[in-house]
């Protein structure tokens, strides 16, 4: 760190993918809340501009801005334009939050049965594309002396749950990608993972259609959470993988 | 031989890099004390200057600043790259050329027809709803085109990234895509032509650097554009641009300063803000500002002590900046060791580290 107690130190300009639905908003509304202006990332122009207003309003409030970006994370070659735009937008980033996720065919479907095509598809959009848009970032965090990049894992990434196999293997992928990236980066940023468990959003209903939605956590909860660490990322090791209930202790201490 | 009778003529050449490297490869030449000077790879870097030297550079991200729009009245084609913007209004002036391409010298591009003002233009590629890829004529002096999107600024940005492409140069054989022209750390998209002196600077350079006991700053500085086409034009670049330096840079410069370490300017946009920001006592200003200083031949730096930049030939206003910092013999030596070695010039070639 260059200047200030890191401990003290929480994102003031974060972009968010997947962000027009479930955590990803939930996330977006959260922080617009609390002042940090966001740049949002989805693929469906009217989900996200349903979500960039009402994040727009809070953000009037708190003094910061809420921007929205049209963008498939999958497509690799579009990282430059979506950092660009954001921070165009938005002005400098000091925080990524790579939220957005393909869940592979719904159905589910055992690995044996899966279409390679799918699974490569999952990839693009949980590994591929969140690297590129790593990589369009982070240089200009690691110049400025501070910054977080948080991926959204899932248990899935260190379980081995039938028909979850895409999924898993590509949490269970970019889980690693992060935590090398850490290790590459030393204490300047803080390269974060979090399993935010089961939560009661379009994608989980997708996946388990029978399950119980009182039984799940509500993503605002979660985004709660979430938004806590990334305003003081640097009480937590630099690497660090945190469960939903490590984090809600995190929040809680 | 007298190195003030000797012209570039009598030097002998260096080859263009034509294709952009990746970041952290080439080589620079430490043109510091006497001859002979070194040649050294960007991860040596950390040995060679002391701790706590500083090294700031210029975040600017490249715009996909050149993009093709028809007349609507007359289906005329036109490439305009843009020269500066305003955020707040929208409003933004680009350079208008006519018939050719990018592989045509910028002198050499057709001229466009008389705009009227209040004409309307239509971006060629798609942009999204037909409204949004139309744009205005505020003002027309030759090349010099004022223009505005209705949408404003958002408008303009949108339209730049949905049919815009890096300022190419005539000297690269085929179209550079925008990922491939930033450097390894840039953040907010200001320059219109890629501050290219940061290219051996990769995150593992700069990691290196850290981890050497030396500080990283930066300022975020518009780095405009090279050439017009129009020499009356071209008389005055570098046109002003707009720079932002933060609280925390100022305060690295004065600390820097304080112990007398060395202060790095990665690219000659970064000493051009940094010197346009600096009082006659060496005092550097945080925020924003427009840069409006030529460094030449006889101007004395403030602030930088070394500077990292391309090599370029005598003659260019590149080459007429680093003047500020060695004598012509130094620069001709340095260039007589590139030819020795293959360095390559230009934007994507090889880097000189100049120590005044």
């Amino acid at each position: 760190m260059q200047h200030g107690d890191p401990l003290n130190w929480g994102v003031s300009s974060v972009l968010i993918t997947g962000a027009s639905r479930g955590l990803g908003r939930a996330l977006a509304l959260d922080l617009c809340r609390r002042g940090v202006s966001v740049a949002l990332v989805a693929r469906n122009v009217e989900a996200l501009e349903d979500t960039t207003l009402r994040a727009r309003a809070l953000a009037a409030k708190s003094g910061a801005k809420a921007e929205a970006i049209v963008a498939d994370v999958s497509d690799v070659s579009d990282a430059t334009r979506v950092a660009s735009l954001a921070q165009a937008l938005v002005g400098p980033l000091d925080g990524l939050v790579h939220n957005a996720s393909d869940l592979g065919e719904t159905p589910l479907a055992p690995l044996l049965d899966g279409e390679s095509a799918r699974f490569e598809r999952v990839f693009r959009t949980n590994v591929f594309g969140p690297l590129a848009l790593t990589r369009a970032l982070a240089g200009n965090f690691l110049l400025h002396g501070r910054g977080v990049v948080l991926g959204v894992s899932s248990d899935a990434a260190v379980e081995h749950y039938p028909t979850w196999g895409a999924y898993a293997a590509s949490k269970a992928a970019f889980d690693h990608v992060l935590g090398t990236l850490a290790s590459e980066l030393g204490e300047t940023l803080r390269v974060l993972s979090v399993d935010p468990g089961e939560m009661n959003t379009e994608m989980h209903r997708a996946a388990l259609p029978d399950a119980d939605p009182a039984s799940l956590e509500a993503p605002e909860a979660v985004a709660e959470h979430i938004a806590g660490l990334l305003l003081a990322p640097y009480r937590v090791p630099n690497g660090s993988r945190l469960s939903a209930r490590e984090l809600a202790a995190l929040e809680a201490a | 031989m007298n190195a003030s009778l000797e012209t570039a003529s009598s030097l002998p050449e260096l080859r263009t890099q034509h294709e952009p490297r990746p970041n952290g490869v080439g080589q620079l030449i430490l043109l510091e004390g006497s001859e002979p000077f070194r040649v050294l790879r960007p991860p040596q870097l950390a040995d060679i200057f002391p701790k706590e030297t500083l090294w700031i550079l210029n975040d600017a991200a490249v715009l996909p600043a050149s993009f093709w729009v028809e007349v609507e009245a007359s289906g005329e084609r036109i490439e305009l790259r843009v020269a500066s913007l305003n955020e707040e209004s929208g409003v933004f002036s680009a350079i208008a050329f006519g018939a050719g391409d990018f592989h045509v010298q910028t002198e050499l591009r057709g001229q466009i027809s008389p705009l009227s003002r209040g004409s309307w233009l239509r971006v060629v590629a798609q942009v999204g709803p037909a409204e949004a890829s139309r744009l205005q004529v505020l003002d027309q002096r030759g090349r010099l085109l004022e223009l505005a999107f209705p949408g404003g600024y958002r408008a303009l940005l949108d339209a730049l990234y949905a049919a815009g492409a890096p300022i190419q140069y005539a000297y690269t054989r085929r179209p550079h895509r925008l990922g491939e022209v930033q450097n390894s750390y840039v953040g907010r998209p200001w320059a219109i032509e890629p501050a290219s002196a940061g290219r051996p600077l990769s995150a593992a350079v700069l990691r290196s650097l850290q981890t050497a006991g030396h500080h990283l700053a930066w300022l975020t500085h518009a780095a405009g554009i090279s050439s017009t086409g129009d020499p009356k034009l071209d008389a005055l670049l570098p046109f002003p641009e707009r720079y932002e330096i933060p609280a925390a840079t100022r305060e690295a410069i004065a600390r820097a300063r304080s112990q007398g370490a060395p202060i790095v300017a990665v690219g000659s946009s970064t000493a051009r803000a940094l010197e346009s920001a600096a009082s006659p006592d060496g005092v550097v200003r945080s925020g924003r500002g427009l840069a409006r200083l030529k460094i030449h031949a006889g101007y004395r730096p403030r602030i930088v002590d070394v500077l990292l930049t391309g090599i370029h030939e005598a003659g260019s206003s590149h080459r007429e900046l680093t003047r500020a910092f060695a004598s012509d013999r130094a620069l001709n030596a340095a260039w007589r060791l590139a030819a020795t070695h293959d360095l390559k010039r230009h934007e994507f070639g090889d880097a000189l580290l100049i120590r005044r």
